[in-house]
């Protein structure tokens, strides 16, 4: 059982459906939707299929609609029983898909105004992500801009494959904004597949996609490293959101070895990339791909080299563990204190201050 | 005839059916066509002009091949979520860039089937592309024509020339229908196709259906007319 | 397009469209589950639990949306059962079949994600199915 006043750092609200955005929107684009028939359709994610078992856990599916789109449910399993002091909702929705970057701008601007209305307004312990049109920097950093007074909204929402590498430099004025306003950048697992998930192409499973996210942060994170973000940038911080984890350290070492024999092609890149991914990298322990004994998680524990990376997440309503596990199991009391609490306030200067 | 005479659960004769199947599934998509194959309630295969690679790769020939030996002509309705940009710049923003995007789909599915020696190989092989278009096929002809005589050292493969492959095996199908500047131009590209090779099509119930009483702003010529509106289809489909 | 024409009269006074035959006309299913009289346990579970998956962002949605209700539709062609265009065979007579006398039409069904579906073994099912449901439907 996890004691009151934890921080869940990764809980999935889910758009019931696109009618529920219909007020949030603003006049044009409301007769444009309907005028498209939108409304009729839910926009689901190709990455997030509502119906597959890991999505939705069967004792947390509600009465009605997709798992995750109740406050009531969400409040009695997580929010009642656990009694955090903070949860952060991470909406992952179509808007983000839309090959129209007035039409995503448009649906994500509803969502950030649904996720108000319907999500912080009623529930004090809840915080959220600004939901931003990922594919359009530009855009997206004009989102942030609008949404960044609300202090409620303590982080920007991106997804791990998108168009673009992530560390691109057409995709730094989203690290502008967000930095500016003491965002960190969550990059949530997933894919727009505006490419295969892998350069071996579509593999036949959604088992494989799964599986596969973790290289698509394992690439996220690199680009970032190597176009030089962490020093454009030097107050941004960067959470992997339901990344697995355990790829981290064997991809730390790949990338400094890399790093120590060719460094002289990316001259910006001035540290040991493992030290600034300890610096400014964090990652949500839920799912945690542990491995077998615990010896092998205390020697995988001390390759991570840092007890302030990881932060606890239920990923709600995703199925990761039964009843009230959520911790993943044979961490250190140590690690768990810091994990539950300390590391999301210091991750998110938002959570701490008025 | 009365359409209230009948409810939904009787049989319509008027419809025929097309055989789905999955292309990249060699062995699953031989045994539907053979297992649909005689029955006469279905008329052709369906495959999408978007796949994994051109239809005309040597990975999807024993599939044409199979089309061809049972009669059936091969439709190639456009659409189809290949993974691939639906150009090869890149992901249009706009569904007002996908829509044209189509028919350039269709462009590189007649190259494809041209240049690998499809027709070659397959001579019984009967295309319809439905939906892309048709005005744009003479210029495509005639590109391949040009540029196989420069470089048909690469393609050996390729005795006849690509138009005459292309009027003999390709056949069109109307709605979205063209609508030249200068309505009497459809004359000539109809001339230029073949009035043989032209298939009327509605596309109901979708939003830009064709309307058979208005779709041509110009008079066919009425044995043209015989041809498009009926005849073309019943031979390409063996109907009565 | 949806503009009611007030001038009906054939402007091919031969009417030679008469008695045409259709190559491009779209069945489509009132729910998904109708396909599932066509389908073996294991691919209707399947279908409703990761569903149909092809190569593009959003699971049931073109990324593209067209610009009328049902992806595309006339917006004429919705039957009163509230079923989808394309899915009411007396609908389809009275705006299509009937109407213009059509002697035959080709139908195209572009449902079932068959020639999509990452997953080819659940493709190769659906085709099935959809061949069947064209058959026990329309035919």
């Amino acid at each position: 059982m996890i004691q009151a006043g934890a921080i869940d750092c990764d809980i999935h609200p889910a758009v019931p459906n696109t009618r529920t955005l219909l007020p949030h929107l603003d006049d044009y684009w409301r007769e444009h939707i309907l005028r498209r028939g939108l409304e009729r359709d839910n926009l689901e994610t190709s990455a997030y299929p509502v119906g597959a078992p890991i999505n939705a856990r069967p004792d947390w599916q509600p009465a009605a609609g997709p798992a995750g789109s109740s406050l009531a449910s969400l409040q009695a399993h997580i929010l009642d029983p656990m009694q955090p002091r903070a949860a952060i909702c991470n909406v992952l929705h179509g808007a983000q898909m839309m090959m129209s970057e007035d039409l995503s701008a448009a649906l994500c601007r509803a969502i950030n105004n649904w996720l108000v209305a319907e999500w912080l307004d009623r529930d004090p312990r809840l915080r959220a992500s600004i939901v931003v049109p990922v594919h359009s920097p530009d855009l997206a950093a004009e989102e942030i801009e609008r949404m960044a007074p609300d202090r409620r909204f303590v982080q920007v929402l991106l997804l791990a494959m998108t168009e673009l590498p992530l560390g691109r430099r057409q995709n730094w004025p989203i690290y502008r904004a967000a930095e500016r306003h003491g965002l960190p950048v969550g990059i949530h697992a997933g894919s727009s597949f505006r490419h295969p998930p892998s350069a071996g192409g579509w593999g036949s499973f959604y088992l494989e996609d799964y599986v596969s996210y973790a290289q698509g942060f394992a690439a996220a994170l690199n680009s970032l490293l190597a176009e030089g973000v962490f020093q454009k940038f030097p107050d941004l911080r960067v959470v992997l959101i339901e990344s697995g984890v355990t790829w981290l350290p064997a991809n730390l070492w790949r990338v400094n070895k890399t790093w120590r024999g060719v460094r002289a092609e990316v001259p910006w890149l001035n540290r040991l990339p493992a030290d600034i991914v300890r610096a400014r990298v964090r990652l949500t322990a839920q799912p945690f791909d542990a491995p077998p004994d615990a010896a092998a998680l205390a020697t995988l524990l001390e390759q991570l080299g840092s007890e302030d990376m990881l932060l606890f997440a239920t990923d709600y309503p995703h199925w990761h563990y039964d009843g009230t596990e959520a911790l993943p199991p044979g961490l250190p009391a140590g690690l768990l204190r810091k994990m539950l609490v300390e590391n999301a306030l210091a991750t998110y200067p938002r959570l701490t201050a008025p | 005839m009365s359409g209230n005479a009948r409810n939904s659960c009787d049989p319509e004769p008027r419809l025929k059916a097309s055989v789905q199947i999955t292309l990249e599934h060699e062995a699953s998509a031989l045994a539907e066509i053979e297992r649909r194959a005689g029955d006469p309630r279905f008329a052709q295969v369906n495959i999408p002009p978007r796949g994994l690679e051109p239809l005309g790769r040597h990975r999807y020939r024993r599939i044409l091949a199979a089309c061809a030996a049972n009669g059936f002509p091969v439709s190639l309705h456009l659409g189809g979520s290949s993974g691939h940009a639906s150009t090869g710049g890149g992901w249009p923003s706009f569904y007002h860039e996908e829509h044209p995007s189509y028919v350039q789909s269709m462009q590189t599915l007649v190259t494809s089937l041209v240049c690998e020696g499809v027709f070659e190989e397959i001579p019984d092989l009967k295309v319809v592309l439905v939906e892309g278009g048709f005005a744009w096929l003479p210029a495509l002809a005639w590109r391949l024509d040009k540029h196989w005589k420069r470089l048909r050292a690469e393609v050996p493969h390729l005795r006849r020339a690509p138009s005459e492959q292309i009027r003999e095996h390709i056949w069109v199908t109307t709605q979205p229908i063209e609508e030249p500047e200068r309505p009497a131009d459809m004359l000539s590209t109809i001339e230029w196709i073949g009035p043989e090779r032209v298939m009327f099509s509605t596309d109901y119930p979708h939003w830009d259906q064709d309307d058979p009483r208005y779709a041509f702003k110009v008079r066919l010529p009425e044995d043209w007319a015989r041809l498009i509106y009926r005849e073309n289809a019943r031979t390409l489909y063996r109907l009565d | 397009m949806n503009v009611t024409l007030r001038d009906h009269r054939p402007d091919n006074p031969a009417q030679s469209h008469l008695g045409f035959i259709d190559c491009d006309v779209h069945p489509f299913f009132r729910t998904p589950a109708d396909f599932d009289p066509f389908l073996s346990a294991r691919w209707r579970e399947h279908r409703r639990s990761i569903g149909n998956r092809s190569r593009q962002g959003l699971a049931r949605t073109s990324p593209y949306p067209r610009m009328s209700p049902g992806n595309g539709m006339r917006g004429d062609s919705w039957p009163k059962d509230g079923g989808p265009p394309g899915s009411d065979l007396d609908l389809m007579r009275e705006q299509l079949l009937d109407l213009f006398d059509v002697r035959y039409g080709l139908l195209a069904p572009l449902v079932g994600g068959a020639a999509a579906e990452r997953n080819v073994e659940f493709g190769a099912a659906m085709a099935v199915a959809v061949n069947e449901w064209q058959c026990a439907k329309f035919l």
